[in-house]
């Protein structure tokens, strides 16, 4: 439904409209822009009630933030944390989002990602609540990732941090998270002993964590990293089946994994029962996918009777599943 | 000098021309802001709603059905506004603009704050990146999760309707109850949906002149292969000649080169197999290129030459010049006769049924490939299958407007009834599932056999960059007569083996934007990531769709999957190493 606009005190407003003003790279007043910033965030600790500015100011910066408004939604974050105590959760939530505003700021600059990284590293130091996993894991992408012209990927300092996050907070989704970037991390060099590396820590990662929300996404780049890295089709259709009996995770990708697993099961592993199994799966299960005609084909190749079509069905898609024309998983 | 001139004084001035001018322009200036004043009331008026809805599809016939269910709509609302149940009244205004200038009538208004309230996704680069299409317009995921309250019973009352799906649709989600259950309208970057589909458009059919066929050929049959289609052109060609009229046998214009460009699956389609490097079952533009570069695709091979030849075969039944012509010329020529076929897909089928009416009666087939036994016939040529083709014409809902309203008026525009209303009016195909199309369009249903339409790499598109300008131009001058097939490849060989906008490049670009890419994927990540822990969003939703992110930014690897491709294919058969991108 609409964005609903909260209403802020007439005060509050100008002062954001102001911060976002003297916050801009392009303000003439750059200089003393910072100065400008705490002279405002003062005047408005005065206005009314803090902690229902607070709140408000959170919910104007979230959305701001939702549109990549990232300007306005640092005015916002900036304030909050201006104003809340020092130990306050909602100052602790307003130093992530001030963070990720600085991180996404656009365009880029070094010192919005030094800013960043400030905050970031303040949060993680404090190492408390879910903020300082968050914050260790984004110091992680900080320096794998090239943010901006100039920067420079620093993929020991990434795997780093990833480790990190794994050890101090293993039962915490971020940590698998930490785990799939770690192997990726490893990966990138292309050496076939860092891409074992990667693969050890997946596999490491799922046998202690035998319920991890993202298995099927490390079982799929497990399969990657066997097929495409170090060439062993073996490891890449067990785990690929290992995620197949999970359930696929990537929204409209599910047939591309089937079609690898039929391939592979049929021209490197010689296993025509699965290859044709897989076809099936792609007739039955993604018959909008595009390739379904050509899997049945496969399947009239390899000797088996391909199961029709049901495309636009509606009627007996709706009895079947109530959701016609849509792909569902196994 | 014979005197001063002394203008006439008094109400005479009036009579002289610099009088009689500034009466016209005090008049002119006057009723333009009478004009001004009375739009101005009417659609601004404090007085009732106004949802302005901008579109580019000027086909003929979509304004007008689409007025039916706008006019419908309004109606209702006007009674719903005298029952007390709304308000104020709510008013849809339909805004048509021409294509040539419908980007930047979109973007000058998103940029103004000031854009209509339903907002056709047609070309406009403001919705280009995932930022800025989640800054103006409406994420509808929640909306599409809830039924259309348009389709609930009373609405459906006396339609002729499938029982299974009339029982349905009052519960099902919006989503679900579109045929491709809004798969087209997914935004990958924003793993959302940002739009809406009101119809499906199917590509790939030739409409004929029944008449011209039966004088030229003594059949109306229409052509079912290429070879067929030729021997028609031939006689179509030879009619023309013996009646002392100028007749083409097709109308092709430049908006045709898409066609030719249909022929590359089919003709290319035995390198699927051996392209598709990460057997994912579609051959990704950088695949396509490691095949160029390692030598497992050559231009000068039998199936390249066959598809140039068979292009070039398809372009002498165009128009001479056609290259200079726009659309509206194409249709303008098979309107009026003076061509046996036209080539084109269903948002042009309602215009061409609407302006041959009383001319000549026409027949749409789907555009023939070469048979068993003809020219190009060996192998067998396979279409595209178009089972996974999803609905068009998508709206977005601009985030600063009416924009309850306007997902009101999406609702009913793609109600069972109001969907295959309208685009049955236009000779479309309506998107809800058991709607029908009309009889005269089911030559448009989709074709579920064939091969997947991305499984094969064309050297066009952003990635090619100079290369594939090259090959454009290159294959435009083909299809003219103006060079042949060798002097083609050696052009388009020549670009490719230069440093500067060739091979390395290439690597070097994609690369480079492939880093870009991911970056902005961790955008998105981050920032919904935050927003919906913020918010207290529905988890399972966010989760969702942050491990869909996730997962295709992963495998990746961080863009290093393009270097391992090349190591695997241009490094392993070359020794050259992986052309650097720029940092």
């Amino acid at each position: 439904m609409p964005p609903q606009a909260p209403t802020l005190p007439r005060q509050t407003q100008g002062l954001i409209s102001a911060a976002v003003t003297a916050s801009s790279p392009r303000c003439s007043l750059a200089p003393i822009r910072g100065l400008g910033l705490v002279v405002i965030l003062l005047v408005g600790c005065g206005d009314g009630s803090p902690s229902t500015d607070q709140r408000q100011l959170m919910t104007q910066g979230q959305e701001e933030l939702a549109r990549y408004e990232f300007t306005r939604a640092h005015a916002c974050f900036s304030q909050v944390r201006a104003i809340a105590p020092a130990h306050d959760v909602m100052r602790r939530e307003a130093s992530l989002a001030l963070a990720v505003a600085c991180h996404h700021w656009q365009p880029a600059s070094a010192e919005r990602i030094a800013e960043a990284e400030a905050l970031y590293r303040e949060l993680s130091d404090a190492g408390v609540g879910d903020e300082a996993v968050q914050a260790q894991l984004q110091l992680g992408r900080l320096a794998e990732l090239r943010d901006y012209f100039g920067d420079r990927e620093d993929l020991p300092a990434a795997r780093a941090r990833y480790m990190q996050v794994m050890e101090r907070w293993p039962q915490r989704p971020e940590a698998g998270e930490a785990c799939l970037r770690l192997a990726a991390a490893w990966a990138q060099s292309l050496q076939r002993e860092d891409v074992l590396r990667g693969v050890a820590v997946l596999e490491g990662w799922l046998d202690t964590h035998p319920d991890e929300a993202k298995a099927s996404i490390m079982l799929q780049y497990l399969s990657e990293l066997h097929w495409a890295f170090l060439g062993d089709a073996r490891q890449a259709v067990d785990a690929l089946r290992k995620a197949d009996a999970r359930g696929f995770d990537g929204e409209n990708r599910e047939w591309m994994f089937c079609w690898r697993l039929a391939r592979l099961s049929e021209e490197e592993l010689h296993d025509r029962d699965l290859a044709v199994r897989y076809y099936r799966r792609i007739v039955t299960d993604y018959p909008k996918c595009g390739a379904a005609w050509e899997a049945q084909q496969e399947m009239k190749r390899l000797g088996a009777e391909p199961p029709p079509i049901r495309l636009f069905d509606p009627a007996s898609a709706v009895k079947a599943g109530g959701k016609p024309g849509r792909e569902t998983k196994p | 000098m014979s005197g001063d001139y002394h203008p006439p004084a008094g109400w005479r001035w009036l009579l002289t021309w610099n009088g009689i001018g500034a009466v016209v322009v005090t008049v002119a200036v006057t009723i333009s802001l009478w004009q001004v004043t009375k739009v101005r009331r009417s659609d601004y008026s404090d007085q009732r709603v106004v949802v302005r809805m901008l579109h580019w599809q000027l086909e003929a016939g979509y304004r007008e059905a689409l007025q039916l269910v706008i006019d419908d709509y309004n109606r209702m609302m006007a009674e719903r506004h005298r029952r007390g149940e709304i308000p104020k009244p709510v008013v849809v205004m339909q805004v048509a603009v021409s294509e040539k200038i419908y980007g930047q009538v979109v973007n000058t208004n998103l940029l103004a704050r000031e854009a209509p309230d339903l907002i056709s996704m047609g070309d406009f680069a403001l919705k280009s990146c995932g930022a800025q299409k989640a800054q103006h317009f409406l994420c509808l995921d929640e909306l599409v999760r809830q039924p259309n309250p348009y389709n609930a019973p009373n609405h459906l009352a006396g339609a002729d309707i499938d029982p299974a799906i009339a029982a349905a649709l009052p519960t099902l989600a919006w989503r679900d109850t579109f045929i491709d259950g809004m798969r087209g309208a997914f935004d990958d970057d924003l793993q959302g949906f940002y739009a809406i589909p009101t119809n499906f458009f199917i590509p790939g059919r030739l409409s004929y002149n029944k008449d011209l066929l039966k004088a030229a050929t003594g059949s109306e049959e229409p052509p079912r292969t290429f070879g067929q289609l030729l021997d028609i052109c031939t006689k179509v060609k030879a009619y023309g000649e013996r009646q002392g009229r100028r007749i083409v046998p097709i109308a092709g214009t430049r908006a045709n080169l898409v066609y030719v460009e249909y022929y590359l699956l089919p003709f290319l389609a035995s390198y699927r197999r051996s392209m598709d490097l990460n057997r994912d079952g579609m051959v990704s533009p950088m695949e396509g290129w490691a095949a160029l570069g390692s030598g497992a695709f050559n231009f000068h091979d039998k199936p390249f030459r066959e598809l140039a030849e068979a292009s070039q075969a398809l372009a002498e039944q165009f128009p001479p010049g056609f290259l200079a012509l726009e659309r509206d010329t194409g249709i303008y020529l098979y309107t009026q006769g003076e061509a046996a076929f036209h080539l084109s897909g269903s948002w042009d089928a309602g215009t061409l049924y609407h302006l041959t009416e009383g001319k000549f009666r026409m027949g749409i087939v789907p555009f023939p490939l070469p048979g068993p036994g003809e020219r190009w016939g060996d192998p067998p040529k396979i279409a595209a299958s178009e089972a996974g083709w999803v609905g068009g014409n998508l709206f977005g809902v601009y985030k600063y407007g009416h924009t309850a309203e306007a997902v009101d008026f999406l609702r009913f525009l793609t109600s069972w009834v109001q969907n295959q209303r309208c685009n049955r009016a236009c000779d479309w195909g309506p998107n809800v599932i058991g709607t029908s199309l009309e009889e005269r369009m089911q030559a448009f249903a989709p074709r579920l056999d064939g091969l997947q339409q991305l499984s094969f790499w064309a050297p066009i598109g952003p990635i090619a960059q100079q290369v594939g300008s090259i090959y454009r131009g290159q294959m435009q001058a083909l299809l003219s007569g103006e060079a042949s097939i060798d002097q083609v490849i050696e052009k388009v060989m020549d670009a490719y083996n230069d440093d500067a906008i060739g091979e390395p490049r290439i690597w070097a670009k994609a690369y480079d934007d492939q880093k870009t890419y991911l970056r902005t994927i961790e955008r998105t990540l981050s920032v919904q990531a935050l927003v919906a822990r913020l918010s207290g969003a529905d988890r399972q939703e966010a989760d969702r769709r942050y491990r869909t992110l996730l997962s295709n930014q992963v495998m990746t690897t961080n863009a290093e999957n393009l270097r391992l491709t090349w190591n695997q294919t241009i490094g392993a058969t070359t020794g050259r190493s992986f052309p650097e991108a720029a940092r």
